[in-house]
Formats: structure tokens, C-alpha cells, sequence
């Protein structure tokens, strides 16, 4: 390879060098105008939907917001998911009635964890409120990155009225007597069955789980349908299912940072799910692969005659682009215990508007909110809402929805959920696929999760 | 001739300067690089050696414990093996599939630039959207794999359900998406070499195996060189499909290292054991292109 390497001239020299300029300078200013600047701030008219909501309900009036002078602008950061779009017209009313500017950010539950944990961890201030699952409230708590929410409400007047909340919902945010955040909303576990199967075969949606596995067997009518739903998919919805239904059986998941699910009641969890699968042969044969949300497009497709899922996912089911059963099912409360997880707005420890916040935070939990929220089908957190005639007429959904709120349990509340999560997810998945017998797969995840909650 | 030990020489600057210009010139590229790679590199050597999680206040430096761990928990062997065999298995269909194409566009006259444009299609498709497309055509109840599968008369499998199947689905996700590259770059490799060869070859009488054997071979080196090692390279760190197919699941079937690497980092918040993963996952890397370099690449261009 004796070639001589191609000199280049002084003048082509030059010239490359203000063609990569040229380049570099029309690229960066095609992306600044291409890419949307920061955060996108929500433009729906408040006041247009002031007026419907005011229209077909009593009006709730405002409490008096006091914003510290010198706040103009607050960053807050929500779910991509139909709750925070239905939320966005109070946020909305609140920039009208403050003249604060509410900056919105959202990201999709793949990728909030990630965002949220970042952002907080570099301690920059970067939101000032941010919506949360239950499910994190440990690891948020033993991180400190919540602010207690007391000292801003002894301070409040009118103070917030705690007692109109559901318990399961502000117990979850609690800890050590303090309050950490506003509860938003709940996402609970609840069943789906189709009403025209059921009508043709008399029968009517199961109230305990024995009562389940008969209808799930005369119902049964593979390949056309499959009497139930099993999320055997290795994620975090599987262990959901499972503990949902050791809460049933009478069983505890984690007590004092220790595994005790390793007891009959795990076991017969475990069996009964795998009982759904092999004895009773009621579940659609491609069950390892599913998730809750791969089960509700199943159950859109007029696969399953039974499905439970949180409120989001059962929503699909009414969409008839993606659905093929509207108008042919109806909601059940899920037999046994079923998962309350409660989403709130906290403020992170970062926060330097925490006294503006907690007033945008506040009025997302008031009265006409939460109305809002309970009137376009959301699980509202306050009973006045929820239980209101005029609401439940508007959504009978939310009668269903109620009734599954007062039994409901909150989640295990880990600093490690996520960890314990899929360690427990991992061999639940095995002993689905018969790898490990029941009482196996019980004894190793009870040692991971011990280890995981020690180390 | 007393100047020998004066001042340098003129010349010595004009070196001088003319060696800075091209340095200068990278400069910008160089910190770019410096910020967005090296500087993490190094600092998540520094984050592996220490406790850090998502949060943690009081960062402690506890050694070489994060390796201890990888490789006395079970999980990281466990998906350095489903790793290593998903590397092998899928570049290896990939090269066989992807040389037999090749040679086979090569020979054919008429219509190569339709049937080049037509396989480079899965190229162009986002993996993200890829997996999606894939996800529902493994679904067992609705989806097309097993609408075909009935067609023929076989029965429905459970393509991500069972631990073996899903690895098999994710090999095939693989070689569908990878293949065509291997074409495109070994067609270009072969139409480099001289026509002349073989028709010298045929008037030696030598067979069609042979000319393959003592002149398609050599000629195409580099250019399966270039490919192995970018297919390795690939598959080392395949994650889209995993992520959006499987999860890892059924049973941690299809849990490959980068994907280990995600959920302890991200999921978990375990930043400093996935740092350590991550370089014991560069560590391995290395070997297996030092590997390659020595075995394949031809001894001339080293």
C-alpha cells in the first residue's frame, strides 16, 4: 500500500473547512427551530371548560389561593395517561386564578421512573410537583426526596379537609404521622365481563373466586374465548395478580422489612393460578406472554369472557377503532382484595417554590377537581365525590369502582418494590411454566426477597 | 557551520505547524467526544467501584465488591450465557444466510436494484417499531405466525411464552432485521473482485467450489471481517427487541446483559453494580473483537 496520501491544498483546504461550518451553523439552527423548546406548556382553554363542567353540575367555589410574591412560574410533572390529561383543565383554571405560569412535563410509565429519579437526583429544583404512584413512596421516602406537606397546612387557611379522603389513599402517603403528598387519584384493580356471554348462558359476574372458576369453566369456548385472564408475562403485573390473591387468601406479603408469604396462603395463591391454568384449562394457552395490557387487547378482541385491569386499560375496551365488543361488557368489583394503588402529588425536598406548589398541589385535590376528575371517569380520592348521586349517575362506573375502593389494600409500600418486584415476578414465571414446583418457587423468592430487603 | 546548535531551524516551525493544524481542526470533535463518552466511561469506573444508588448521600468506595457480586450471583452467568449463545447462533445464520444471498444477487442479471432496494427494507425500519410489528405477529391468539402455522396444519405455539421458542423468536427478530446488511456489504465486497480472476480460474479448470474456495474467500475477507464484527457488536448489546418481545421473561429465557444492565440501572436504581456489569460486558467485548482481529483480518492490513 505505497500510495502516497492525497495532499491536500491550502484552498480546497478552506473550503471544506467552510463547508463543515456552514453545515454545523444550518444544523443547529434547523434543530433549535425543529425541536420544541424545554417543556410543553399546555394551551387548553380554561375557561371554555370552566363552563361545561359548571353547566351540568352544581359549581364548587374556589378557595382563596395565596401565591408567595415572586413566583411566576411552577414546573410540574404528571403521567402520560388519560388521569393527567383529565387534569390538565385544573391546571389550567389554576394559572387563570394565580397568574402562576405552569410549566407541564409528562413522560409515559415506561419511561417515568427513569426521568422522575433522575431529575431528582441531581437535586437541581428541576419540578416542583410530581404525580407518583404509591409503589415508589419508600424509595422516595428513604431517598428524602419529599417534602412533609404538615408545615405548609398548619399554615393554610382554609386548611385542607383530610377526611373527605378515602383512608386507603392518604394512608399511603403517610409515614411517621407526616403527610407526604395530595392524593390524585386511584388506580384499582377491577374486573371486566362480557354481558352479552353472560346473559346467554345465565349467569352474573362472580363475587368470590370460587364463584369465579365456575362461571370462567361454563364460559370456556377455546379457541373462540377463554373463560379467564392469567398475566403469567415475567413483569411486574404478575406479581400484582399473585399477591392480590394471597391478600385473598388471608395472606401478607412483607411485614417489618421481612418476606412472610411463604405460608398456606402463598401456596394456594400459587396453586390456584396454576389450577386457572392446568386443571381447569380456562385461560388462553398463550398466557406467558401476557401482561394486563397485551390481556385488554385479548379482551377487545372478544377473546375472554373475564379480564381485570386498571382503569386505563379497561378504557381501550370502549374505543371502537381498537375494540370489538363495545357495548357488550360491563365492570365487576374483583373478587377477594384487590390493589388500591393511590397516585399523589408530592414536592420534591429540591423544590425552591414549595409553598406555591403545595398551593397548585392543594387545588388539584379540591373538591371541583376531584369532580372533574370523578365526572370524565377517574377514581376520585375524596367519598363526597365518588359516592355523589349525581357523579355515580353520570359514571355507574364509579358505583363499581367505589364499592372495590373500600376493600381495597394498599400496596406493599418497599423502598426496593421495584427489585423485590421482578425477583418475585421471576419465579412466580417459573413456577407458571412448571420449572419449579409451587412450594419451591415460594421458598427461593421468599430467600431473594430477603435478601434484596436486607442488603 | 557554527548555526548547528543555534536557534531551530525554520523549518522546524514550519513542521511544527503544519502537525497542529490537523489537531486543531479535531479539537471540537475530540471535546465533544470527551464530554459525551470518555468523561462517562471513566466516571462510571469510579461509580462501580462505590455503593451508589439513585439517592444515596454517604458515597463509600467498597472496591472490587460489584464484580465479586456479578459473579457470585447467578443472574449476570446466567445472561452472559443466553448472551453468548444468542451471539453465536444469530451471527452465524446471519453470515450463512447473508453470503448465500449475496453470492446469489451477485450472479443474477436483471432486477438486482429492485431486489437490493426490497431487502434493505427492514434496515430502515425503526427497531422500536420493528419490535412492535414483531410483537403482534407472535401473538398466539390474533397474530400472523400462528395464522400460518394453522394454514399448513400445525398447531398454535406459544412464540414468547415458552422459555426456548422466545429465544428462537428473538434470534429470528435478529437475523430478519440483520441479514440484509450482511448482503449489502458482501455484494459490495464481491463486485471488488476482478472478473479476470475467474475467468482465469475456468480456463485452469478449476470448478465453481474451488473459485469460491481460493478466490471468493480471500477477496471477501475484510468485507465478512467488517460484518462479524459489527453483527457481534449488534447482537452483544441487543435490547430493543428484548425489552419490547419478552421483557427477559418467560422464566429469565431471553434476559440478556444489556438488559440485565437496564433494569439494575434504571429499574433498580443500582447504578453502581450496573456500572460494574457494564465493564465487565466492555471487558468481554474486547476479548471477542481481539479474537476476531487476530483469527480473520487479513495479516497485511494490520
Amino acid at each position: 500500500m505505497g500510495q502516497e496520501p492525497k495532499k491536500v491544498g491550502r484552498r480546497s483546504f478552506l473550503n471544506y473547512a467552510i463547508a463543515i461550518i456552514a453545515t454545523g451553523v444550518i444544523v443547529g439552527v434547523a434543530t433549535y427551530f425543529a425541536v420544541p423548546k424545554g417543556e410543553v406548556t399546555v394551551t387548553a382553554p380554561g375557561t371554555t371548560i370552566t363552563k361545561t363542567v359548571t353547566t351540568t353540575v352544581t359549581p364548587i367555589t374556589t378557595s382563596t389561593i395565596t401565591i408567595p410574591s415572586g413566583v411566576k412560574e411552577l414546573s410540574l410533572m404528571g403521567i402520560s395517561a388519560p388521569p393527567f390529561d383529565k387534569t390538565k383543565p385544573g391546571i389550567e383554571r389554576f394559572k387563570n386564578i394565580t397568574g402562576v405560569n405552569v410549566i407541564v412535563d409528562e413522560a409515559t410509565w415506561d419511561a417515568y421512573h427513569e426521568k422522575i429519579v433522575v431529575s431528582l437526583s441531581a437535586k437541581k429544583g428541576i419540578y416542583d410537583a410530581v404525580g407518583i404512584p404509591v409503589d415508589w413512596f419508600m424509595e422516595f421516602y428513604t431517598n428524602n426526596w419529599m417534602s412533609p406537606l404538615n408545615q405548609f397546612m398548619e399554615k393554610d387557611t382554609p386548611p385542607l379537609d383530610l377526611s373527605d379522603f378515602y383512608p386507603v389513599t392518604t394512608d399511603s402517603f403517610s409515614y411517621g404521622g407526616k403527610l407526604y403528598g395530595i392524593p390524585w387519584f386511584v388506580a384499582t384493580m377491577i374486573g371486566c365481563y362480557r354481558t352479552d356471554l353472560f346473559e346467554k348462558a345465565g349467569l352474573k359476574p362472580p363475587k368470590t373466586w370460587d364463584e369465579f372458576v365456575q362461571v370462567a369453566q361454563k364460559l370456556n369456548n377455546p379457541p373462540e374465548v377463554y373463560g379467564a385472564p392469567m398475566p403469567g408475562k415475567q413483569s411486574d403485573h404478575l406479581t400484582e395478580e399473585w399477591i392480590q390473591l394471597l391478600w385473598s387468601f388471608g395472606g401478607e406479603f412483607v411485614k417489618e422489612n421481612k418476606a412472610v408469604f411463604n405460608t398456606k396462603a402463598g401456596l394456594d395463591a400459587l396453586q390456584f393460578m396454576l389450577d386457572l391454568i392446568y386443571k381447569y384449562n380456562v385461560t388462553p394457552p398463550g398466557f406467558a406472554q401476557y401482561s394486563y395490557d397485551e390481556l385488554a387487547t385479548l379482551f377487545c378482541e372478544g377473546k375472554l369472557a373475564m379480564y381485570f385491569g386498571w382503569p386505563y386499560t379497561v378504557a381501550l375496551a370502549d374505543d371502537p377503532t381498537r375494540s370489538k365488543i363495545v357495548g357488550k361488557w360491563a365492570l365487576f368489583p374483583r373478587p377477594g382484595v384487590a390493589w388500591g394503588g393511590t397516585w399523589a402529588w408530592i414536592i420534591p425536598t429540591d423544590s425552591n417554590k414549595k409553598e406555591a406548589a403545595y398551593q397548585l398541589i392543594k387545588y388539584l385535590g379540591e373538591k371541583e377537581t376531584q369532580r372533574e376528575l370523578a365526572l370524565k371517569g377517574e377514581v376520585a380520592v375524596r367519598k363526597s365525590i365518588l359516592e355523589d348521586p349525581v357523579v355515580q349517575g353520570q359514571q355507574p362506573a364509579l358505583a363499581i369502582m367505589a364499592e372495590a375502593l373500600r376493600t381495597a389494600h394498599a400496596p406493599p409500600i418497599l423502598a426496593k418494590w421495584p427489585e423485590v418486584s421482578a425477583a418475585a415476578a421471576e419465579e412466580l414465571s417459573k413456577a407458571l411454566l412448571q420449572q419449579k414446583s409451587p412450594q419451591q418457587a415460594l421458598n427461593d423468592m421468599e430467600a431473594k426477597v430477603n435478601a434484596i430487603l436486607k442488603g | 557551520m557554527q548555526s548547528l546548535k543555534a536557534k531551530p531551524s525554520p523549518s522546524f516551525f514550519k513542521s511544527f505547524k503544519l502537525n497542529t493544524g490537523p489537531y486543531l481542526w479535531c479539537l471540537p470533535a475530540l471535546l465533544l467526544v470527551a464530554v459525551t463518552a470518555f468523561y462517562p466511561i471513566i466516571y462510571s469506573f469510579y461509580l462501580s467501584l462505590t455503593n451508589y444508588r439513585f439517592g444515596t448521600v454517604d458515597i463509600r468506595i467498597v472496591g472490587l465488591d460489584n464484580y465479586v457480586k456479578a459473579f457470585t450471583t447467578g443472574d449476570y452467568i446466567e445472561a452472559l450465557r443466553i448472551t453468548l449463545a444468542f451471539i453465536s447462533v444469530s451471527v452465524l445464520i446471519e453470515l450463512f444466510f447473508g453470503l448465500g444471498a449475496a453470492l446469489l444477487l451477485n450472479s443474477i442479471v436483471k432486477g438486482t436494484r429492485i431486489v437490493k432496494a426490497l431487502i434493505t427494507l427492514p434496515i430502515t425500519i425503526t427497531p422500536l417499531a420493528a419490535g412492535l410489528m414483531w410483537k403482534w405477529i407472535f401473538e398466539p391468539e390474533v397474530g400472523i405466525a400462528n395464522y400460518v402455522l394453522t394454514l399448513f396444519g400445525f398447531s398454535k405455539q406459544m412464540w414468547l411464552g415458552i422459555p426456548a421458542l422466545a429465544f428462537w423468536a428473538i434470534v429470528f427478530t435478529d437475523i430478519w432485521r440483520q441479514t440484509p446488511f450482511v448482503i449489502i456489504v458482501l455484494l459490495a465486497g464481491l463486485s471488488a473482485i476482478p472478473s479476470t480472476l475467474y475467468e482465469a480460474a475456468v480456463i485452469d479448470g478449476a470448478g465453481s467450489w474451488i473459485s469460491f474456495r481460493h478466490i471468493t474467500l480471500p477477496y471477501l475477507r475484510p468485507a465478512i471481517f467488517v460484518v462479524l464484527l459489527s453483527l457481534t457488536a449488534t447482537a452483544f448489546k441487543v435490547f430493543d427487541t428484548v425489552y419490547i418481545l419478552t421483557h427477559g421473561g418467560p422464566a429469565s429465557a431471553t434476559e440478556v446483559l444489556s438488559f440485565l444492565i437496564y433494569r439494575t440501572g434504571f429499574k433498580f436504581s443500582q447504578l453502581a453494580y450496573a456500572s460494574a456489569l457494564s465493564y465487565l460486558m466492555l471487558i468481554i467485548s474486547l476479548i471477542i473483537s481481539v479474537v476476531y482481529l487476530v483469527i480473520i483480518y487479513p495479516r497485511e492490513h494490520l
